[in-house]
């Protein structure tokens, strides 16, 4: 479900957007599933309507949504490419992050690889190899 | 935008104490406006010049249109107040307190009233003097809010609440929000409560509005900037835009306002840098960096 | 604001019951300790718990506010300062005058035969005395007790809710105390006090809505200046408005009723005493002055002093009203009064004055609670003090004051409720004589020494005639008594009763007008004439040169220096009024209006004065011409 944090160094509307997003990439919302309502949503989630407006607004002109006079926001139907593209890009994103944190501890590229190599190991193999790795 | 409120150059001494210098803004219809400031600021001032309770040095304000000194009565039966402070009388009780009221409010609205009391777990007929501190807030809200009034002025609405209650009066401003598309401008000193409520921030600070901005613009354009540098440093340069800076040996972090490329540019070429990373701040961290070091006169 | 109201009588209802439990148990208390008498009750309910409420109510209604720091809730709502101001004021108007309605319910268990309900006006209703009489204390009616004084006192205390922190109970409690010793002292006897009330209660009102109205809560010093200055300066206003109104009625002369008509010197100037009735605006309207029982009262009343200027023949006032009991001088120059006022509408203690008798202004204080009772021909001036002792006694003094010397007591006597001593001076003897009602005889007491002694004459004498040389006394229907210097009172028994000393002739012969019978064609009759008076026989001869004349039915005047006489009848027709030239015996018609004389009267050395009921008439001795002075008794 959408969350939003308060504390987070991210403005309220992108986080809404990002968890459309996400939840959109998942799965969750199918192409053409009506959106909450801006009234509804704002009372669920304790959010400026406004702040709402505005997320929904955003997401209409980056054409993840569009609108339906009268009856709301809906998801727009988009290709399976368009969807990868998206992930991709978000995944970059954090991967973006976490390089950079790596390199402030001075983590040097092979470690970061071998990291990586592990984590992918371990997931493959579910929990029980986890504990092996 | 229309002005729902608005006031210029407002300015207000308490004897050679100057309180507002020259503040001036305009809120329109519909807006959430949160205005911030460490104690003593003159947040309270504010409240009652724009309620018309005390006059301004220099300066006019205006709600709906109205001057709230020469037309008290009108602005607030359309304006509703609630401050920190209970005031109310300790001898009534909410049924008490609606006989009396409902009399002076032309949008009185009886269902309304007794749905937020309920909604809020507001006993009506308990004195005011048995209740809690949340319990009486929620009473002045539901007070307020009986009167269907078209802006809401709240001064520290949240003040020494605990968490069950704040989120009963959240969810109780967001409902006016979506139902009854109020304006409200409310001020606080706990910035992260109205974080996800406010579409815009004022930071008021020694008298004047450091900051007028919408609350996704602030966290947009206000950055930390981390660098690591080759050589260790004394201090970080003064420039316009930094609100604070700290250089411990090699690392060097600032913040700054309207964060651009070029400006971090232009300010990381005094040194050799080897690493930078530039991040968001919280609301709060984004608060304290605008009005650390300067302590404000109470 | 009805809404305010209804807040504001349901938040202080606790009070009210409150302050009518401390009544009822205060009269309880008094029943216990067999107290309960109308006098005490009324003391304890009016002048002391009730003004105690009213002031810490009015104290109450913002001040209670103001400090349990719900007037930012009233400042908040959207009811403007003035409305919130009228709602807690008409709320607290109603429920202390409540208190003291009931407290008047109470105070009519305890007895008040007349309950006088008049309204500060001082007019008294049935002759009851009023209860509030109490040893001496200020007159004060009921209409002020309940309603001017409990609206006064509200207007004061809820202006001190003004100040900062409202009104400290101590400050109220000493406010208190200050106003019952005001009482207890004469101090508001000075004033008109309906109209002061009513002024002060205006302008504490108009003061603390003034400083109410403003934007500031209810904090700050500049609030009390606020306050203190706009009471100093509505203070300023009704001073001033006070002193106009006081002007503007000693200005005025409506119609009054004339008490005295004297004329001095040779009859052009005519000294009038009248009594007008004071205006419903004038601020010495009468209240608390003691009635002594040589003064005027003058309650609604007012004496004024009115002079005929013989150059325009218009009356003007002497001086300020409230002159009384004017005595002018022997030689015109001075006048002695009684003054009950000062300037500006302030009444004081009655001052025996000298004054001025043409301008009344006061050139000299002689002394307090005094009337003057006559001049002696040599200028000294008799007069009486009285000196309240404890209860209704009260100490009669005579005194006499010379000018150069001052004022020296003679004798004094304690009377109940006053009464005065009657004192005729006899100057043949340089003596007075006074009346007391513990004896039988009068009194006389030598004008220089003071020392007394008893006189073998009966009570209540006048003087018809008396000089330096005799003194000739009578009472009505009684026989002549003469006093001489060196001699014994003697009864003139064989002077008939309805003999008139008319005075002195040049020649120093007594003029009379005696009972004769002549002979005249043989037959007896019976006539006035004219005669002289022997003092040591004791008897009258008739003038030989006049034995003639047959003044019946006439009234006669002896002019002033001994020489004309003026005889007229009642009603005079033509020829029934003429003057006698008593040297030569020529006589001059004089033309009179034919109606009833009241009085004939020398008027200087050289002329009379007649008082007709309607006017008062100047006849020239030297010419015989009638001239009207002036109609009486409204000569405006």
């Amino acid at each position: 479900m959408i969350k939003v944090d308060e504390t987070a160094p991210v403005p309220i509307y992108v986080q809404i957007v990002q968890g459309f997003k996400r939840e959109i990439l998942r799965g969750v919302f199918g192409p053409d599933h009506r959106l909450p309502s801006i009234r509804d949503l704002a009372v669920e989630l304790k959010v400026n309507p406004n702040t709402i407006a505005k997320a929904y607004q955003e997401m209409e002109t980056q054409g993840i949504i569009y609108f339906k006079r009268g009856q709301g926001a809906f998801v727009a139907p988009g290709t399976e490419e368009e969807r990868m593209k998206e992930a991709r890009t978000e995944i970059k994103r954090l991967f973006g992050e976490i390089l950079a944190i790596a390199r402030s501890l001075n983590l040097t590229d092979e470690q970061l690889q071998s990291l990586l190599n592990d984590l992918l190991a371990g997931r493959t193999h579910g929990p029980k190899a986890r504990k092996e790795a | 935008m229309d002005n729902t409120i608005a006031f210029t150059g407002l300015t207000k001494s308490f004897g050679r104490l100057p309180v507002l210098r020259q503040v001036g803004t305009t809120i329109g219809s519909g807006q959430v406006v949160g205005l911030f400031g460490r104690n003593g600021a003159g947040k309270t001032t504010l409240m009652r010049i724009l309620y018309g309770m005390i006059g301004p040095d220099a300066g006019q304000a205006s709600l709906l249109g109205l001057d709230p000194q020469a037309h008290p009565v009108e602005v607030r039966q359309r304006v509703g107040l609630v401050s920190e402070e209970c005031h109310l009388y300790p001898w009534m009780d909410a049924n008490a307190l609606e006989t009396f009221l409902a009399p002076l409010y032309p949008k009185w609205d009886r269902e309304l009233f007794r749905r937020h009391l309920a909604s809020m777990e507001v006993p009506p007929d308990r004195r005011v003097d048995a209740l809690s501190r949340g319990t009486k807030r929620k009473l002045m809200l539901s007070l307020a809010l009986a009167a269907q009034p078209e802006v809401l002025l709240l001064d520290e609405p949240l003040g020494g609440l605990d968490a069950v209650v704040r989120e009963q009066i959240v969810t109780t401003l967001i409902h006016s929000l979506t139902d009854h598309g109020v304006t409200i401008f409310l001020s606080t000193h706990e910035i992260e409560q109205f974080a996800k409520v406010c579409d815009r921030v004022i930071i008021l600070s020694h008298g004047g509005f450091l900051v007028d901005r919408e609350t996704a613009a602030l966290t947009d354009q206000v950055r930390r900037v981390t660098a690591t540098l080759e050589h260790p440093v004394e201090a970080v340069p003064a420039h316009p835009q930094i609100l604070s800076a700290r250089a411990h040996g090699t690392q060097v972090e600032f913040v700054l306002n309207g964060f651009t490329q070029e400006t971090a540019d232009a300010i990381l070429a005094n040194w050799k840098v080897r690493e930078v990373a530039v991040s968001g701040l919280t609301l709060p961290e984004i608060f304290i960096a605008f009005t650390a070091g300067k302590e404000e006169v109470s | 604001m009805k809404t305010l109201i209804m807040k504001e009588l349901r938040e202080h209802a606790l009070h009210l019951g409150l302050f009518i439990a401390a009544g009822v148990a205060s009269v309880l208390m008094l029943a216990w300790f067999n107290q309960f008498d109308h006098e005490t009750v009324l003391t304890l309910l009016f002048l002391f718990e009730a003004p105690l409420f009213t002031i810490m109510l009015g104290g109450h209604l913002v001040g209670a506010e103001v400090r349990t720091n719900t007037f930012p809730f009233l400042a908040a709502l959207p009811l403007s300062r003035s409305a919130i101001w009228w709602g807690k004021a008409v709320a607290g108007l109603a429920i202390c005058l409540t208190v003291y309605a009931a407290f008047a319910g109470l105070a009519w268990t305890a007895g008040i035969p007349e309950l006088l309900l008049d309204f500060g006006m001082g007019n008294q209703t049935g002759g009851a005395e009023p209860w509030f009489q109490l040893r001496g204390y200020p007159f004060l009616t009921a209409g002020i007790l309940l309603f001017g004084l409990p609206m006064a006192l509200f207007a004061a205390a809820y202006w001190g809710t003004m100040l900062p922190n409202g009104l400290p109970v101590l400050e109220t409690l000493v406010a208190v105390v200050a106003l019952w010793l005001l009482w207890s002292g004469q101090a508001l006897s000075a004033l008109h006090l309906p109209l002061a009330l009513g002024l002060l209660t205006i302008v504490f009102l108009a003061s603390s809505w003034l400083t109410f109205r403003r934007g500031e809560l209810m904090t700050g010093w500049r609030r009390a200046w606020w306050a203190i200055g706009s009471l100093a300066v509505g203070l300023g206003c009704a001073g001033l408005l006070w002193g106009a109104l006081d002007g503007l009625a000693d200005r005025r002369l409506p119609k009054g009723e004339m008490k005295e008509l004297r004329v001095t010197d040779d009859g052009t100037s005519v000294l009038c005493a009248v009594e007008t009735q004071a205006e419903w605006f004038d601020p010495l309207q009468g209240m608390g002055l003691r009635p002594w029982s040589t003064t005027d009262p003058d309650r609604t009343a007012h004496s004024r002093l009115l002079r005929l200027d013989p150059a325009t023949g218009r009356f003007h006032q002497v001086g300020r009203r409230g002159l009384v009991c004017p005595e002018p001088s022997p030689d015109g120059k001075t006048l002695a009064a009684v003054a009950l006022t000062s300037w500006p509408g302030l009444r004081t203690t009655p001052r025996l004055v000298l004054a001025d008798p043409v301008t009344g202004d006061i050139r000299r204080v002689i002394d307090t609670n005094a009337s003057p009772k006559g001049f002696l021909p040599d200028g000294r001036l008799l007069y009486e003090r009285y000196v309240p002792g404890g209860g209704d006694l009260i100490t009669t003094e005579l005194c006499v004051y010379e000018p150069g010397s001052g004022s020296r007591g003679l004798f004094a006597i304690q009377q109940d409720r006053g009464g005065g001593l009657f004192p005729l001076a006899l100057t043949c003897l340089d003596a007075v004589m006074v009346y007391t009602p513990d004896r039988a005889e009068p009194l006389l007491v030598a004008l220089s020494t003071g020392r007394t002694a008893s006189l073998p004459l009966p009570v209540f004498l006048h003087s018809p005639y008396q000089d330096e040389k005799l003194a000739i006394l009578t009472a009505y229907n009684q026989p002549f008594h003469l006093v001489r210097p060196g001699a014994a009172p003697r009864v003139l028994t064989g002077l008939a009763t309805d003999t008139e000393f008319l005075g002195r002739l040049p020649d120093g012969r007594l003029l009379v007008v005696m009972n004769a019978t002549t002979t005249v064609d043989g037959f007896d009759l019976e006539g006035r004439v004219l005669g002289t008076f022997d003092a040591d026989a004791g008897t009258c001869r008739p003038l030989a040169a006049f034995r003639n004349l047959r003044l019946n039915a006439m009234n006669t005047s002896l002019s002033g220096d001994g020489r004309t006489l003026l005889a007229s009848m009642n009603s005079p027709g033509p020829g029934e009024a003429f003057l006698l030239d008593l040297e030569t015996g020529r006589r001059q018609t004089v033309n009179l209006p034919t109606r009833s004389i009241r009085h004939l009267q020398p008027a200087g050395r050289r002329a009379f004065a007649v008082s007709f009921y309607e006017d008062l008439w100047r006849v020239d001795a030297d010419t015989g011409a009638a001239t009207r002075l002036v109609a009486v008794p409204s000569p405006f």
